[in-house]
């Protein structure tokens, strides 16, 4: 089947009449709201300084309000609770979704991950599909881009590890890259031009995530019944968190995600968001139009885009398949960054690939949702270097206030004097306009939580739930400065060329160091204190407005650190604040996850810790010849390459494993002679320090 | 005198050493107790047997069990035991182990190659 391009389709006409109402009540709210700004200002506007700041304003209140009337159309979707739609099926369970046509790849691309994680979530998402008795229909591949050496045998193990108490001598398979070609895109369309020609569909998951098996089987069925569906994106809701900060995103996720993403539906319909995970993609039609070039130039602005997904869309969308956004799917969950520097590392990457996005912007044959889509995704953090540009308006409107003799007489004849007055009144109506854009959406989706009281037991109650929202209020007021300082900076690097490294994330509770802390927010907190001190003394009454923005960030160290604390989080949850429904009921396939997570090892006689891939693939012989078959017979290697690892083998031999740095077991681990000559020797040794090293019993 | 009863503690200790290795190799290898006791009583025999006075008994055993264990993997083959699934062709090194350890896993399907075009950005 081929895509088609046709805008005569009721979701398109649907689609383009609802966003057009959308930009009408933006512009609407925005230009009253620049009013009111306008008026604030002492000389209302009329000066450089203060067109500036309400042009900046104007652009800003625009893009708060997006939300605001998201939330206000997904309120409407809940609340008529009938979507002419939704791709939910209902009562369409003739469907087939077995048989040797319909077949599905469900694809982990990690890359120096925690491995027991990785495969618990794995084995958890296969045993949910197990029970549904459809899991003939489906593969499991992990693809890997592991560098690590130690994690790289860690993967082999656990994978044949899992392969053996599922009882699997295939289903689940296993594939490491030798090359890490654009990452994360490249890796999956590796797999694509291995495998792809075997599958309809494709179901790409995170390395955190986890499905429940009726849900995968439901996204099939869903797209075997929409034929022009090139990509169903489901919203995974963040669980299995302990830290406060993390633990505060999850709520959020859970009580104001069904409204925000209902709004996004209803808005976007086919022209909607792929997220990168959680999703299924009709692989035909990807393997045409998703290949993503290079960009012209070197990083940070040019090379590998970094942010594939929302390209993947687009691009998709182009070739004339819909992408549609399953909002009201249960059963995809996901981990959400457990401290804020571990936000702020996978932002720093989002940051550089959604700016990337604005070279896509006038891409040929892109639809115009789209094309929004990628400019709101670098909007995403430049909002952050406009509200820095604000307050430094502000702060210099203030200052100059401060100096400035004020000119009662302008140039030309006047009867009376100009006096430049500030309106308070006006301010705190402006206050409350924006107040009431940013929390009258978390009102709204309490409330409607609060209709049904099986769903308010799922929060832990009435009480919980307002107690949460409460924290949950508190910790973004304190956290927005924080994220908009760090946003700006991030925007700022990037836009000077400076590009981010791929590096892993964290993924368990291990908290913030206050070193750390310091290392990373001592430049925020020494600037908020300086620029405070001044303030103070130059326009108190200036302070005192922009004190929500400086106490955060003065007080970000020890915000960072107590925030990433899971016993603080524990405590919280222990006081049934912050609470989500899977934390009330637990849903079978996360009671697996948690029971595979506390499955221990069997003993062995070799004191080696699972950890140490490297070395187990040296001197356990099961390892050893694991690896050994996972890796494949290459070609002959140059005299000099072979005389190289010789010598490595000799330094591996004579002053163990620690010396040896990343890229030398690597070389090791990617030569089967030489790594088969190792073990043997390292067999041999007799030397109690270097039996010691190697896991050998001296 | 002194010095030839050293020499021969050590020698002891050394063989003690190469059949507590030995059977530590057995063991990772999952060899049933009796049969891992004969494997490692014959490779201990071998080693004493082989010549080289030069290479001390920790190799000379570890090498004795190694050739061992081939030809285990090779008897098992002719009898129909080996690996029936897996190409040891591969593999560039002898694995005694392989039928052991990797029999019917497959980390990768057989390919069904396709192409992805890169996508013009204009």
């Amino acid at each position: 089947m081929k895509g088609s391009r046709d805008t005569q389709t009721p979701w398109f006409k649907a689609a383009r009449r609802r966003r057009t109402l959308l930009l009408g009540l933006i512009s609407v709210t925005s230009v009253m709201a620049s009013f009111h700004m306008a008026n604030v200002l002492p000389n209302r506007g009329s000066t450089l300084l203060e067109f500036f700041m309400v042009l900046v304003f104007a652009i800003l209140f625009a893009w708060i309000s997006i939300g605001f009337w998201l939330a206000m159309a997904g309120l409407f979707t809940l609340a008529k609770r009938y979507d002419r739609f939704s791709l939910i099926l209902d009562g369409h369970s003739d469907i087939p979704v077995d048989g040797t046509q319909v077949r599905t790849a469900v694809v982990f691309p990690i890359a120096n991950e925690e491995v027991k994680r990785v495969f618990a979530g794995i084995r958890a998402t296969y045993e949910s599909l197990a029970s549904t008795g459809r899991i003939a229909s489906f593969d499991f591949f992990i693809l890997s881009d592991t560098t690590d050496p130690d994690k790289w045998v860690e993967e082999e193990m656990s994978w044949a590890e899992t392969c053996r108490l599922l009882g699997l001598s295939d289903g689940i398979f296993y594939r490491r890259r030798r090359v890490n070609l654009k990452r994360k895109s490249g890796n999956i369309a590796d797999f694509c031009r291995r495998w792809g020609k075997n599958y309809r569909y494709m179901v790409v998951m995170d390395a955190d995530s986890v499905m429940q098996g009726a849900a995968l089987v439901r996204m099939v069925r869903m797209m075997e019944q929409n034929p022009k569906v090139g990509i169903l994106q489901t919203v995974p809701r963040a669980v299995n968190r302990e830290t406060p900060i993390a633990r505060t995103q999850q709520f959020a996720g859970h009580v104001y995600g069904p409204i925000f993403t209902a709004g996004l539906h209803y808005f976007q319909l086919g022209d909607s968001h792929f997220w990168g995970h959680n999703a299924i993609l009709r692989v035909p039609p990807f393997m045409e139009h998703c290949s993503l070039p290079e960009l012209p130039g070197k990083p940070p602005r040019g090379g590998y885009i970094l942010s594939h997904d929302f390209v993947e869309a687009a691009f998709i969308r182009r070739g004339g398949w819909e992408v549609w956004l399953v909002h009201d799917l249960e059963g995809s969950y996901e981990e959400v960054p457990p401290t804020l520097l571990e936000e702020f590392k996978r932002d720093r990457r989002w940051c550089q690939g959604n700016l990337q996005h604005i070279r896509l912007l006038f891409t040929k044959g892109l639809f115009s949702a789209h094309r929004a889509l990628l400019l709101h995704g670098a909007m995403s953090y430049g909002s952050s270097l406009l509200w820095v540009l604000f307050l430094a308006l502000s702060i210099a409107q203030a200052v100059m206030e401060a100096f400035r003799t004020p000119v009662y007489f302008p140039a030309g004849r006047a009867l009376f004097p100009e006096w430049p007055v500030w309106h308070p009144h006006w301010a705190f109506t402006l206050l409350a306009m924006t107040g009431i854009i940013l929390f009258l959406p978390k009102l709204f989706s309490v409330l409607l939580i609060l209709r049904r009281k099986s769903k308010t037991e799922l929060f832990g109650g009435s009480l919980s739930l307002l107690a949460g929202l409460i924290v949950e209020v508190l910790f973004s007021a304190l956290f927005a400065p924080i994220r908009m300082f760090f946003h700006s900076k991030f925007v700022f690097i990037t836009l000077l060329g400076r590009q981010v490294g791929w590096g892993p994330q964290e993924r368990n509770d291990l908290g913030t160091g206050w070193r750390e802390a310091f290392r990373f927010h001592g430049l925020g907190m020494i600037l908020a204190t300086l620029l405070g001190l001044v303030l103070f003394m130059l326009n108190r009454s200036f302070f005192w407005w922009i004190t929500p923005v400086l106490i955060p960030l003065v007080l970000s160290i020890p915000l960072s650190v107590w925030s990433s604390r899971a016993s603080l989080g524990r405590a919280l949850r222990k006081m049934g604040v912050l609470l989500i429904p899977e934390e009330t009921i637990r849903p079978e396939e996360l009671q697996a996850l948690d029971r595979i997570l506390l499955e221990e090892d069997g003993p062995s006689p070799l004191p080696i810790p699972r950890e140490q891939g490297f070395i187990r693939a040296v001197v356990d012989p099961r390892v050893h010849t694991l690896h050994l078959c996972l890796n494949r017979k290459r070609g002959g290697v140059t005299e000099k390459i072979a005389h190289r690892r010789s010598l490595l083998v000799e330094k591996a031999l004579s002053q163990g494993p620690a010396k040896l740095n990343h890229a030398e077991k690597r070389t090791l681990l990617a030569d089967p002679e030489c790594l088969h000559q190792l073990h043997r020797r390292v067999w041999e040794i007799s030397e109690p320090a270097l039996e010691r090293q190697w896991g050998l019993p001296s | 005198m002194k010095h030839h009863k050293t020499t021969l503690s050590r020698s002891k200790e050394d063989w003690q050493k190469a059949q507590q290795r030995v059977l530590l190799y057995l063991r990772l290898i999952r060899v049933s107790p009796p049969e891992s006791l004969e494997l490692a009583l014959e490779a201990m025999k071998r080693a004493q047997s082989m010549g080289s006075p030069e290479h001390p008994p920790l190799i000379k055993s570890m090498q004795a069990l190694c050739d061992l264990l081939r030809e285990r993997e090779a008897r098992g083959k002719q009898e129909g035991k080996g690996l029936d699934d897996f190409k040891p062709a591969l593999v560039p090194v002898p694995l005694p182990l392989a039928g052991l350890f990797c029999k019917g896993l497959r980390s990768q399907p057989p390919f069904n190659r396709g192409s992805m075009l890169t996508e013009r950005v204009v």
